[in-house]
Parts: C-alpha cells; structure tokens; sequence
C-alpha cells in the first residue's frame, strides 16, 4: 500500500512537472524581481563619460564589449559551441574625409572649387570615390527605375561613365497602389538610387535633397563623421550629397534650370536631360582597419529537441562615439540610444539565467557593434550566424526604451510583417496594454528600417521592435508624444542624450518585465512565428530553410 | 509592399548567399600585382586543408573582372576599384553590384641606387620627375646627372595608379624606360645610379627605398597613414559567397591568412587580433 502511494505521489509530482513545466510563482518572482536599480547600475556604466560614446572601433566600445560578456558570465550565460568567447570578431574599415579634398567644377566659362563640409559631403568615403577625369553630369529626376510602376528616370538619357545627379525623394501621388500613395518606398532610399546608378555604369552619384536633408544643419548633424563599413561591402563609387544652395549653378546654361526641375517635381513631370557642368573628384581620406565585436551568449532551452532552435534577442551597444561639440560637449553619450537598451538586455540575461525551468527553445542574446554606421554587427552576424538562420525562430531588437513608467500601450514595430503580434498581444492582453499604431508624427521616420531588426528580417528571421506607445495612466497623450519628439528634435544623436537628461529606470524595468513574457513566450510554444503573406522577406526565409543555412 | 518585395530581389541581391557547392576547388584570377601574394596563401591553405584545390592565375585586374563575369572565377582579385562599364557589367549579368573585400594594403616604394645623395624627396618633385618637368639629379640636391625615370609597362595596375595618383593623371615623360615587372625595375636602378622607379614595399634588392615627404615606407607609417602612396589590395566576388569560397576568404582575413599577407611583402590590415 505504502509503496503504490508512493509511486502515485512520485506521478503526481511528475505530472504536475509536466503540466506546469514552469512553477508559476517562480516566474512571477523572477519576472517580479525586474531590477531598475541593477538597469540603472549597467546604464550609469555604459553612459558614462569614460566610455566615450562607445565609438566603434575605439577605446569605449572595448570597454563596453568586455562589461558586457563580464556580465553575461556573471550570469552564467553559456558561450555558443564552437565558439572561443562570447566575443564574435568583426573586420571593419572607416574612412574620414579631409578638409584637402577637391571637388572641382567645370562649366562652359569658368570652374568653382567646392567646399567639403560647406558645400558638400560624402555618402561613402575612400580610394573608391576617386574621379581623376572631368566627367559629364546627367540629371536623372529621382534616380528610379521601378518597372512595376512603369516608372524609369533612366530611358531617355545615356549615364554610362558619367556622373548622375538626382533629387530625393520619388514621384508624388496620392494613389496607394502608386509609390505607396503618400508613404514612401524603398525607392527614395539613398542607397537604392545609388545602386541603382551603379548598375547603370554611373561613374558617380549626386543628390540634391529637397526633403529629409533640405536643412543643410540636418546634414551636417548626420554626415560630418567616418565613414565605417564592414571589410566586405557592396562596391560602390563616388556619392555626394550637395548643398542646395549650390544646386543652381550645376545647372547654369542647361536645357532647364534648377528652379524648372523643382516645377517638374512639383507638377509630376519630371524630365531627365544632361548639364553643361563637368566634374571630378580627387579626395583625402584618414583610413583605418580594426576589429569590432558582437557580444553573443546562450541559454540553453529546457526541451531536448526545440532547444536546438533558437530565439535571438538583441541589442546594440554602440553609439556616436566622440563628435562635433555642442554648447561644449563632444561626447555622444547615447544614453537612451541605446546604452538603457543594453541594460535592459542584461536585466532579461539575468532572469532568464534565473529561471528554474527555462523555456523550450533556447535563447541567443546579442549585443551587436556598429549598428549606428548601419547595422554593421548584425549584417555580419547574417552573413557568420552563430546557430542556423532557419533554426533561429525570431528576434526581438531593443533600441528605445519607455520613457514613463505607467505607459499602457505598446507599439510593435514590424508586426504587420509577421506572426510575432500574436505573441505580443497575448503579453499585452495579461499586462492590461493596448496595442498601437506608430503615432503619425513619427511614420516617416520608417522605425522598422532604422536599427537591427532590419537586418535580421533581411536574414529571413521573423523580427519585432517594442516600443512604448502614447497611452498612459498619469499622462495625456499629447504630454507623452511631445516629449517623444523633444527627445528626437533635442537629444537624439546629440551630447545631450547623456545621463543629465531625466531617465526614469522604473519605466525600463517594466518595459523590461513586458519583454521578458513576451520573449518566454515565443520560446517556450511549440508554434512558430512565420512571416505573413506578402511580407518582403519571405523569400530569405524560404531560402534559409532550402540551404539549410 | 509589392514594391518592397521587388527592390530587396533587385537591389539587395548582392546581400543575397548563393547556396553552397560541394566543389572542392577555388579559382582566383586576377591583378598580377596580387599574383605572388594569392600564390602564397593559396599554398599554405592547400597544405592546411587537403583535398581543397586553390587554382591561381594572374593577367592583370581586368582580366579578372573578366572572368568574374563570365563566370570563370570565384574570386577576382584587383589592385582597384570596380569601373563604371564593369558594374554595369555585373548588374547586367547578375543583377548584382559584386561585393569587394578589403585584404591588404600596399605601398608603392619609390626605388633608387644606393648610391645616389638623394633619398627623400615630396610627392610634388616625384611628380615632376616622371612627367620630366624634373631631369637633373642635381635640381634635387645631387649630382649634375640626369635622371632615369624607369616605370612599368602602360597595361599594369601599377602603372595606372602610379599615373592617376602620383603624376595626378599628367602623362610619364616620353624619356622614361619601359620594363615589364618590378623585378626588372629593380634590377635597372641596381645597374644605374641615376635611374630611379617604383615598386611594392616589399620588395627586397640592393635598392633604397626612398622617403617621401621625409616619411619612410615602414609598416607602421603605412598603417597610420602617415606614408601617401598606399593603395588597398581586394578580392571581388558577384555574391556574398558560400561553401569552400567563404572559409577561403575567411581563412585569408584571419590572423593565419594575414601573416601570409606580411610574408608576402604587403600590409596586413587586422595584426593578429581576428
């Protein structure tokens, strides 16, 4: 008798396990235990002046990469097999242009030295740009070829050796089915309409910009530093972003003014013609080559088989670095972009590490470099992933942290591309959090293509970006909004997002504690998250899974 | 989201993998300024990993390019950058703008006879005296002979960027003498004290390597880019590349691969870090 109740006590006990695989009062506890005074520490660490803005490739992104895996060791993270450390290396190459630079002009009477920095700037700095021949300029409207809009600035002019000029932005409709309507397309892109140049045998690019960088201050702000990219890159040319003001001289004694190219804009008639003006290029470069590091680290999952698949949280550590100084200040803090971002990551490497039974399928946490110069770490992590691409389930990127603490909405960035909503409403649904929309203000700054998700997604990893949304329970939603676009007008990318500004680190610890569900979740169901149909990066999932890469 | 699906196939499909072969051989054709280096690696990455074939011939950059248009190579190296015609070339045929890796850097020496008086000389003089506006040793500071300009044939890369960076596109002087390969260069200014050319940094010979603008060519001066006449050394591919072609390039950027690059004459780019 003793021993059968002893064997049904010993079933009771497993059942349960098996039933509540995770003791419930133990996740509360941990997720309760949510520390914004531990967020506080790591973030008073990462932003702090002797770190230098985390620059890449210098001395405070080191400090930053090292504090990070001392962290994840701490936390008892595993380093991926097959790996040395948790560090992933990562050759990159920058390029600074010099003031001794020369962009000459030549017309039909006389020839103008432009100024870099006043006149003029570089999308993509070194050996590459180099034009040592006067070339001729063609204006190509707005740079596109978009044969599923029957749209092509290309067809009537010959660009083959020469320099193309263009304007930004793309043709204006209200009609959604044409360019999306009043949304832009991937299309205006920069570094579409350079391919796209490039593709056509464009000796080089020029873009005048009536729009986004109309305000020259705004340029300078975003384009006066170094050149980074990987050590491998798509190849490219001369690129040059020009001053406005400069804009009417280039097309002096051409078939049509500048003043006519801005009518054509304005009335949809855009014609593409050549200039009477020639260019070359013979540019200076302080070059350097060095080695960047992603910071990865493992929890293994709890199921004997999910757990060789994978969920990828990230964030990324580095910011400016050390910049042009404003009111006295040089140092580009990134306090909020995105040192919290790194410390709320730490916070769920240490509850995670916690868990007494951890989720199904493991977890992979990346503290990615070079996200600001383009999301440098996490396209290399792509092309050298760690783990299989189409084993890794989803990601879920941190860069911008809530700002109040009784927030009671959220905003997914990315999840009209994929299945990943449905876990977040299911977190948002038992927190008492609604769902929003990116508020208006804020839809031209195209959120989901501007930090890491972007290039995991490219990788064909389902990923979201969860932002804080604008309704409140102390707030109305216009406080909340003004102080979102005080922070973008005033602090963000200047020395001023530093640790003067006010950072309420209760607020991160429960966006953190929101993140933390909601990653458990996708990591512990059997289902997984999948692009929706119609979504772009479908097809690198599919091809992920076809090489099984 | 029509558009999106279409401009990530055409645009971002150099970002695209191709999927990996089981082809257990590489071929690399290419600058021949780069041939001796790609020899070298290709045969310490043989010896380390058997049964992978690295194939390497030269021909120049164009060349090359050539073949990695035509689909004849899985790497083209080249001692410059892509020209307009040839990424057009490569969208056309591949929708793709080719992806350029960064392998080494390279200095270009400028050589004269050890016993000549004249070792430091400005990018200003170097020009003039290969455009010829220079002729006279003694003009620089050193014996009343004239100068003999010898410089490499007008179809290497060498000769080329020699052209459109030192001379600043000016055409070499008609009195300059012709030779094939740095190592015939070399042995002009080892026969003539009044000759004077140009060459790889690490080319040995019984020549002076003559200071620029007072700055040697040493690997640390390359490095901190305190010496000018230095150019970047690439491997091109048409897509990001997979299998065997990737762990070879990943093999050349480590430290293993870039010790080779020093032992070959070149700057590596990463010391021993990687």
């Amino acid at each position: 008798m003793k021993s059968i109740i002893q064997i049904l006590f010993s079933l009771l006990i497993i059942i349960t396990i098996v039933i509540y695989p995770q003791n419930e009062k133990s996740f509360y506890s941990i997720r309760d235990s949510i520390s914004s005074e531990r967020i506080k520490e790591h973030l008073f660490i990462l932003a702090d002046d002797s770190l230098e803005g985390r620059g890449v490739g210098l001395k405070g992104s080191s400090i930053a990469a090292n504090y990070i895996a001392e962290r994840f060791k701490e936390y008892s993270l595993e380093i991926i097999p097959n790996q040395n450390s948790y560090f992933q290396n990562i050759p990159m190459h920058g390029s600074y242009p010099l003031k001794t630079s020369e962009l000459s002009i030549a017309s039909e009477n006389d020839t103008i030295l432009l100024d870099l920095g006043e006149d003029y700037f570089l999308y993509r700095c070194g050996q590459q740009t180099f034009i040592p021949d006067y070339l001729p300029i063609v204006f190509v409207g707005y740079g596109i070829v978009a044969p599923e809009f029957d749209y092509n600035d290309y067809q009537s002019v010959d660009v083959e050796d020469k320099i193309v000029i263009y304007i930004d932005g793309e043709p204006i409709s209200k009609d959604e089915e044409y360019f999306n309507g009043l949304s832009p397309t991937v299309y205006s892109y920069s570094e579409s309409k350079r391919r796209i140049a490039i593709g056509r045998g464009a000796a080089g690019t020029i873009q005048i910009s009536l729009d986004q960088y109309a305000d020259w201050t705004s340029v300078e702000k975003d384009f006066n530093s170094e050149d980074v990219t990987l050590a491998y890159s798509v190849s490219s040319n001369l690129s040059i972003i020009l001053n406005p003001d400069l804009a009417e001289k280039l097309f002096h004694n051409s078939k049509y003014s500048f003043n006519d190219v801005l009518l054509m804009h304005q009335q949809n008639r855009m014609k593409s013609f050549p200039l009477k003006a020639k260019l070359k290029f013979r540019g200076q470069f302080k070059e350097r080559d060095f080695i960047e590091r992603n910071v990865i680290g493992l929890i293994k999952g709890s199921d004997s088989e999910l757990n060789d698949t994978y969920l990828l949280i990230s964030a990324h550590y580095d910011h400016l670095g050390i910049g042009e100084k404003v009111n006295g200040d040089s140092i580009y803090n990134g306090a909020l972009d995105n040192a919290i971002g790194i410390s709320v990551m730490l916070e769920l490497t240490k509850s995670f590490s916690e868990l007494y039974v951890k989720p199904k399928r493991s977890i992979i946490f990346i503290a990615t470099t070079g996200e600001e110069k383009g999301l440098l770490g996490s396209s290399y992590y792509i092309d050298n992933p760690v783990v299989p691409l189409y084993k890794t389930v989803a990601n879920i990127n941190i860069d911008g942290i809530a700002l109040f603490k009784d927030f009671l909405g959220v905003v997914p960035v990315g999840s009209e591309y994929s299945t990943l909503d449905n876990y977040l409403i299911q977190t948002t649904d038992s927190y008492g959090l609604t769902i929003e929309d990116i508020p208006p203000q804020f839809r031209s700054f195209d959120a989901f293509n501007k930090s890491d998700q972007l290039a995991f997604a490219l990788g064909g990893i389902p990923s979201i970006l969860v932002l804080e949304g604008l309704n409140n329970k102390t707030k109305s939603k216009d406080d909340v909004l003004n102080s979102f676009i005080d922070y973008y007008l005033k602090k963000y990318h200047t020395p001023f997002d530093d640790l003067n500004q006010v950072i309420n680190t209760e607020a991160a610890a429960k966006h953190a504690k929101v993140l933390f569900d909601f990653a458990f979740r996708i990591a512990d169901q059997i289902e997984v998250p999948e692009w929706k149909s119609g979504s772009p990066f479908i097809n690198a999932r599919l091809r992920s899974i076809a090489e099984k890469r | 989201m029509k558009t999106l699906i279409i401009l990530f196939s055409i645009i971002l499909i150099s970002s695209c993998s191709f999927k990996p072969t089981e082809k257990k051989e590489i071929i690399i054709i290419g600058s021949d300024t780069m041939l001796e280096l790609t020899s070298n690696l290709a045969e310490v990455y043989m010896k380390q990993n058997v049964g992978i074939s690295v194939l390497v011939s030269g021909g120049g950059t164009a060349t090359g390019i050539k073949a990695l248009i035509n689909n004849q190579t899985d790497i083209c190296t080249a001692s410059r950058n892509l020209k307009p015609d040839e990424a057009k070339f490569l969208a056309d045929y591949y929708g793709s703008l080719g992806l350029v890796f960064l392998i080494a850097k390279d200095a270009l020496s400028i050589y004269v006879n050890p016993k000549n008086d004249v070792m430091d000389l400005t990018q200003d003089e170097l020009k003039k005296i290969f455009t010829g506006e220079i002729t006279n040793w003694n003009a620089l500071g050193g014996k009343n002979s004239s100068i003999i300009p010898v410089i490499r044939n007008p179809n290497s890369g060498t000769y080329l960027y020699f052209k459109e960076h030192v001379l600043e596109d000016e055409e070499y002087t008609d009195n300059a003498k012709v030779e094939s390969t740095t190592k015939e260069i070399v042995k002009s200014i080892e026969e003539n004290e009044n000759a004077i050319g140009y060459g790889g940094m690490g080319y040995k010979g019984n020549v002076i390597h003559a200071k620029i603008n007072g700055v040697e060519p040493s690997e640390n001066n390359v490095r901190n880019d305190t010496y000018s006449i230095i150019r970047y050394l690439h491997f091109f591919t048409t897509k990001t590349p997979g299998g065997e072609v990737k762990k070879f390039i990943d093999w050349v950027l480590s430290p293993a691969g870039q010790s080779i690059v020093r032992k070959s004459g070149f700057i590596p780019l990463w010391e021993n870090k990687l």
